[in-house]
C-alpha cells in the first residue's frame, strides 16, 4: 500500500512539478494517466525517493521514503520507458544474478535461482547473450524479470511499453498482470487504463481525479479536448 | 563492432583454460611480440594466433568478419611503410599486430565477461580498502554494457543526420549523440537506484 500525504516534489530551481498530494493507492492494479509533461512521471518517482519530497512524506508498507529509502526501494520494482537504459550487465543471466546478489550469497546457488527465473519469463536459451544483441521487447521483459527476481510488493511501471511493437507490447502487457504485485502503471494507453482497479488523472502538476477507470478515462479525454480546442482558437 | 558477442559458451580447449591464464598469456604475447625482429618468426606467431582463434569455434559469419576486420586493420598498420618506406618493416608491423589482435579475439570468444570481470576485481583487490570491490566490479561491467550502447546511439544520430543532408557536418553528429548519451547515463543511474545497488543493505534489527 502506498499512502501520499500532503507530498510535494519541486526542482531545484523552485518550479512545482507536483503540487501536494494526499491520496492513498491500495489497488492491485493502479493506472496513472495524464498528458505529455503533467508530472505523472514525476509523482510515481516519488514513491521510491528518484524524485525527491520538497514537503510533505511518502509512504510504501508504513516506511517512509525519506527515512527509510534503502527498505523502500528494496519492496518497490521500477520498469522504466527505455529498456536498454535498465540493464546494468553486460549479459543477459548476469543482470538477473545481479538482482539477486543480496538475497542469494552462495555463487552457483544464484546462477541456478538466475536459471529458474529466466525460464519463467521465456528467456530460456538466453542466459549468455549479450543484452545489446537482444531486440526491445525482450529487453523489457529482461528488466522486468530483473526487477521481479527480488520479489518486490509493488511493481512501478512508467510507459513500459511505448517503445514496443504490438506483439511485445501484449507480451509485457500480460506479464505484469500477471505477477502478484501490486501494479502502479503510467500510460497512454486509454484501453490498458480501463482495465485498471484505480485509475489517477494528473494534469498540470495535480491529481485532479482519483477513482473508477471509466470515470477517469472520461474526465481525461474531455479535459485533453478541451485543452485541445484553447490551443487551436 | 568486435567485443563481447563473440563469446559462446563451448567446451573447447582454450575454453577450459582458467580466465586468469589466458589474460596473463594474452598479455605476454602482446609484451613480447613487439621485440620479435625476425619476420618470419612473427607471421609463425600470427598464424599461431590465428589457428587459435579459430579452435574456438566462432559462429562462421561472425568469425570471418572479425577476421577480415582484424586484417584489414593490421594491413592499415603496415601500409604507411609498404608505401614509403621500407615494405619488410611493414610486413613486420601488420605481422605483429595481427598477433595480438587474434590473441585477444582468441581469449574474449572463450571467455565469459563474468569470468574476466573477477579476474579485473582481483587484480583491483588491493584497492579494496578504499573502493568496495562489488562497485568496482558494477563499474567495470557498466563500462562494458555502455560501449555497444555508445556505437549504438552514434550510429543512429549518423543515420539521422544523413537523412537531413547533414552528413558533412560533424556537430550534426556530435551534439546529438552528446546529449543522448548524458540521458542515457542518467538513467542508467536512476535504474542503479531504483534497483537498490546503491543502497547500502537495509539496517537490521540488531544493527539499529
Ligand atoms: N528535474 C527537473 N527539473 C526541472 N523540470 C523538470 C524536472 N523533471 C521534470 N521536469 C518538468 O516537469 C514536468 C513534468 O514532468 P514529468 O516527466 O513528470 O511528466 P510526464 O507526465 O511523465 O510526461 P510524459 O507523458 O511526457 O512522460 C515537465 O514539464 C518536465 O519538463
Ligand atoms: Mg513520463
Amino acid at each position: 500500500m502506498i499512502h501520499f500525504d500532503r507530498a510535494e516534489c519541486r526542482a531545484p530551481d523552485g518550479t512545482v512539478l507536483v503540487k501536494p498530494t494526499t491520496l492513498t493507492w491500495d489497488a492491485s492494479h493502479v493506472a496513472v494517466i495524464g498528458a505529455n509533461g503533467s508530472g505523472k512521471s514525476t509523482l510515481v518517482r516519488m514513491i521510491n525517493g528518484l524524485a525527491p519530497l520538497s514537503s510533505g512524506t511518502v509512504t510504501v508498507g508504513g516506511h517512509s521514503v525519506k527515512t527509510h529509502g534503502a527498505q523502500v526501494r528494496s519492496q518497490v520494482g521500477f520498469l522504466f520507458t527505455d529498456p536498454s537504459a535498465q540493464l546494468i550487465m553486460p549479459t543477459v543471466i548476469e543482470d538477473v544474478e545481479l538482482s539477486l546478489r543480496k538475497l542469494v550469497k552462495n555463487r552457483e546457488e544464484r546462477r541456478e535461482r538466475a536459471r529458474e527465473h529466466l525460464d519463467r519469463f521465456g528467456l530460456t536459451g538466453k542466459e549468455d547473450v549479450p543484452v545489446h544483441s537482444l531486440s526491445g521487447g525482450q529487453q523489457q521483459l529482461l528488466a522486468l524479470a530483473s526487477i521481479s527476481a527480488t520479489e518486490p510488493s509493488i511493481i512501478i511501471a512508467d510507459e513500459p511499453t511505448t517503445l514496443l511493437d504490438r506483439r511485445w507490447r501484449r507480451v509485457i502487457g500480460d506479464m505484469l498482470a500477471s505477477l502478484p504485485t501490486q501494479l502502479i502503471e503510467v500510460t497512454h494507453d486509454l484501453e490498458a487504463a480501463t482495465r485498471a482497479d484505480q485509475c489517477v488523472v494528473v494534469d498540470q502538476a495535480e491529481v485532479v481525479f482519483s477513482g473508477e477507470p471509466a470515470h477517469a478515462v472520461a474526465h481525461y479525454v474531455e479535459l485533453m479536448d478541451t485543452s485541445a480546442k484553447d490551443a487551436l482558437s | 563492432m568486435i567485443g563481447v558477442e563473440l563469446y559462446r559458451p563451448l567446451r573447447t580447449p582454450l575454453h577450459m583454460l582458467p580466465a586468469w591464464l589466458k589474460l596473463a598469456g594474452l598479455a605476454s604475447v602482446a609484451l613480447s611480440v613487439f621485440r620479435i625482429h625476425d619476420v618470419t618468426t612473427v607471421g609463425i606467431m600470427a598464424a599461431a594466433a590465428l589457428t587459435l582463434f579459430i579452435s574456438t569455434r566462432p559462429p562462421a559469419r561472425l568469425g570471418l568478419r572479425t577476421v577480415v576486420l582484424l586484417m584489414a586493420f593490421a594491413a592499415l598498420g603496415g601500409a604507411f611503410h609498404w608505401i614509403f618506406g621500407d615494405p619488410s618493416r611493414g610486413t613486420h608491423i601488420a605481422l605483429t599486430l595481427a598477433t595480438v589482435m587474434f590473441t585477444a579475439v582468441a581469449v574474449t570468444a572463450s571467455t565469459s565477461m563474468d569470468a574476466m570481470l573477477q579476474v579485473f576485481g582481483l587484480l583491483l583487490w588491493p584497492l579494496r580498502r578504499w573502493i568496495p570491490h562489488t562497485t568496482l566490479a558494477l563499474a567495470a561491467s557498466l563500462v562494458v554494457r555502455t560501449v555497444p550502447e555508445v556505437a549504438r546511439i552514434l550510429q543512429e544520430s549518423a543515420v539521422a543526420a544523413r537523412a537531413r543532408g547533414l552528413q558533412r557536418n560533424p556537430r550534426a553528429i556530435a551534439i546529438p549523440s552528446g546529449i543522448r548519451v548524458v540521458h542515457h547515463a542518467l538513467t542508467v543511474g536512476d535504474a542503479i537506484t531504483a534497483r537498490g545497488l546503491a543502497d547500502v543493505a537495509p539496517p537490521t534489527r540488531d544493527s539499529l
